[in-house]
């Protein structure tokens, strides 16, 4: 059965999606421990990926995507995969992308120097070979940079999948799901002087077939409102509603206010109408939200999200539709979380409650023997 | 709040729910093992997914009332819910089954339930094989057996 797996690396992203056919796509990878730092309660995202792939006997993923080139969702990609534009990166028992997914900000941005360099360079080497790549949105600036490598737009537009579009190569039939992409839009990009990387990320709509079940999964990356105004209008004035019902959303930007509303609000954040209208109209029953984050705080000491208002949004949101709201670094509690897994199958989506730990050594005793004195 | 809290939100006021009968008592008044270990276990907050609620004397036998946090799809075969709450009666000679009973008014009649001589509250049958094999190595850990309650073949 598909199942996605939120890791637990504090405001940082990385999701992993397995299919019922056994491919599996990685949606951001951010390796934020500090090994050195033995409180850290992040987990160890290239061991629980390394572990897992060990398992199914394989270096590789059918699919990788950036959603944007931030730290929070990049760090460690370098040292993690086998990337083709470089020897250095090739080095070492390295993990294999066969299709790189990128916004194309991450191949026009310019001014990158760190991380965020090194994926802009396979993006772009991958791009310019023709091959093992997806870029999302055609901006103008895409067409010059091709036009300046000397490279025919024509030539690579089958490579180029614009918002509005399903991705192809996944289809509900052979692979039980199928993306629809809400953003980049290429108009955003060709208004903005400068790459805007938040508005300009990968937000994609998932929908998994399940026997007769659909599953729905909003991917919001780091989407901020007005992106979101932006995905909710023009989605309502093509019709197409569907796609933006979710049964599981894995929340904008790791619970920031800034993706509900201008104003952060004194206990709780104030929607705009457009994502209100995503929120709380188009989530359906017991939906699943997934705040990518930190545990929510009790103050505001921090600026930096979670945003304890705009938790308080999302968990009303759940508790209207009898739902759940889950913040990866307090599952299952917040003295030890782990990974969390969604399974999707002809019930639709449940979180694996699994527990295990604990009983057997605190409950279970020897029976007594027969014949044993006592 | 806690974070295991959270997850399990009661989703009705305490009157709402049945009384599985007999008179509360401080848990740690238990005499009976497994009534004691279970109740203990829950309160040192080692499971995430259940949470104690209180302990009762119900004449010879002790129970202990819990919400368990249930792994149910968004479309369960049954109405089943997010958070039930489930009362586990032991017996002193501990010669059965600790019986377990939703307490919840409606909880829906599912296939593998236990003959009563009332309907509610209903008694959930969570064990196929005989009690003296279960008991060797039977453990406090209800809820595993409670999540079937949500699949299709329940």
């Amino acid at each position: 059965m598909p199942k996605l797996t939120f890791f637990n690396l504090g405001n940082a992203d990385c999701t992993r999606i397995d299919l019922a056919n056994d491919d599996q796509l990685l949606f951001d990878y951010a390796a934020m421990r500090d090994a050195n730092d033995p409180s850290d309660k992040r987990c160890d995202l290239a061991a629980e990926l390394r572990r897992d792939l060990r398992a199914r006997g394989r270096q590789w993923y059918r699919v990788v995507g950036f959603t944007h080139l931030d730290r929070d969702h990049i760090c460690g990609s370098s040292e993690f995969f086998y990337l083709e534009h470089a020897q250095k990166y090739q080095e070492g028992p390295r993990i294999k992308i066969n299709e790189l997914w990128v916004p194309a900000a991450a191949i026009t941005e310019e001014g990158c120097e760190e991380e965020d360099r090194i994926i802009r360079a396979e993006a772009r080497y991958r791009l310019k070979k023709g091959k093992g790549i997806r870029v999302f949105s055609r901006p103008e600036a895409l067409k010059d940079w091709l036009e300046a490598e000397g490279i025919s737009f024509d030539e690579r537009k089958h490579l180029i999948t614009d918002a509005g579009q399903l991705v192809p190569a996944f289809t509900t039939l052979i692979d039980g799901v199928e993306f629809f992409v809400h953003s980049p839009f290429a108009a955003r990009q060709n208004e903005c002087e400068l790459v805007d990387r938040n508005g300009n990320c990968l937000v994609l709509h998932a929908t998994f077939v399940v026997g007769q079940q659909r599953t729905k999964v909003f991917l919001g990356a780091d989407a901020k409102y007005e992106s979101l105004v932006e995905i909710v209008n023009i989605t309502r004035f093509h019709q197409r509603e569907d796609r933006l019902e979710w049964d599981v959303m894995k929340i904008p930007h790791h619970s920031s206010y800034l993706s509900i509303g201008p104003e952060k609000g004194k206990d709780k954040t104030k929607p705009v109408p457009e994502t209100a209208y995503l929120y709380e109209d188009m989530g359906l029953d017991r939906a699943i939200m997934i705040s990518t984050s930190c545990p929510i705080p009790s103050n505001d000491e921090s600026n930096q999200p979670p945003h304890r208002q705009a938790a308080k949004y999302y968990q009303d949101c759940s508790a209207t539709r009898s739902g759940k709201y889950r913040v990866t670094m307090e599952h299952p509690r917040e003295s030890r979380p782990e990974p969390l897994v969604v399974e999707i199958d002809g019930t639709k989506a449940r979180i694996v409650e699994a527990f295990t730990g604990g009983i057997t050594s605190v409950v279970s005793r020897p029976a007594h023997r027969a014949g044993a004195n006592g | 709040m806690s974070s295991a809290a959270r997850h399990i939100a009661p989703e009705r006021m305490a009157s709402e729910f049945l009384s599985p009968g007999g008179e509360p008592i401080s848990p740690d008044a238990h005499r009976i093992e497994k009534a004691h270990d279970l109740a203990e276990f829950v309160r040192g907050g080692l499971h995430p997914w259940a949470q104690f609620v209180e302990s009762r004397l119900l004449n010879e036998q002790e129970v202990v009332v819990l919400d368990l946090s249930i792994e149910v799809g968004q479309m369960p075969a049954h109405p089943i819910l997010d958070t039930e709450r489930i009362a586990a009666i032991f017996d002193a000679t501990d010669e059965t089954y600790p019986e377990v009973l939703s307490l919840r008014p409606d909880f829906p009649r599912v296939l593998h339930l236990n003959a009563r001589p009332t309907e509610f509250p209903r008694s959930l049958c969570l064990y196929e094989e005989p009690y003296d094999e279960l008991k060797l190595r039977w453990t406090v850990n209800f809820r595993e057996g409670c999540v079937t309650y949500g699949s299709p073949s329940c």
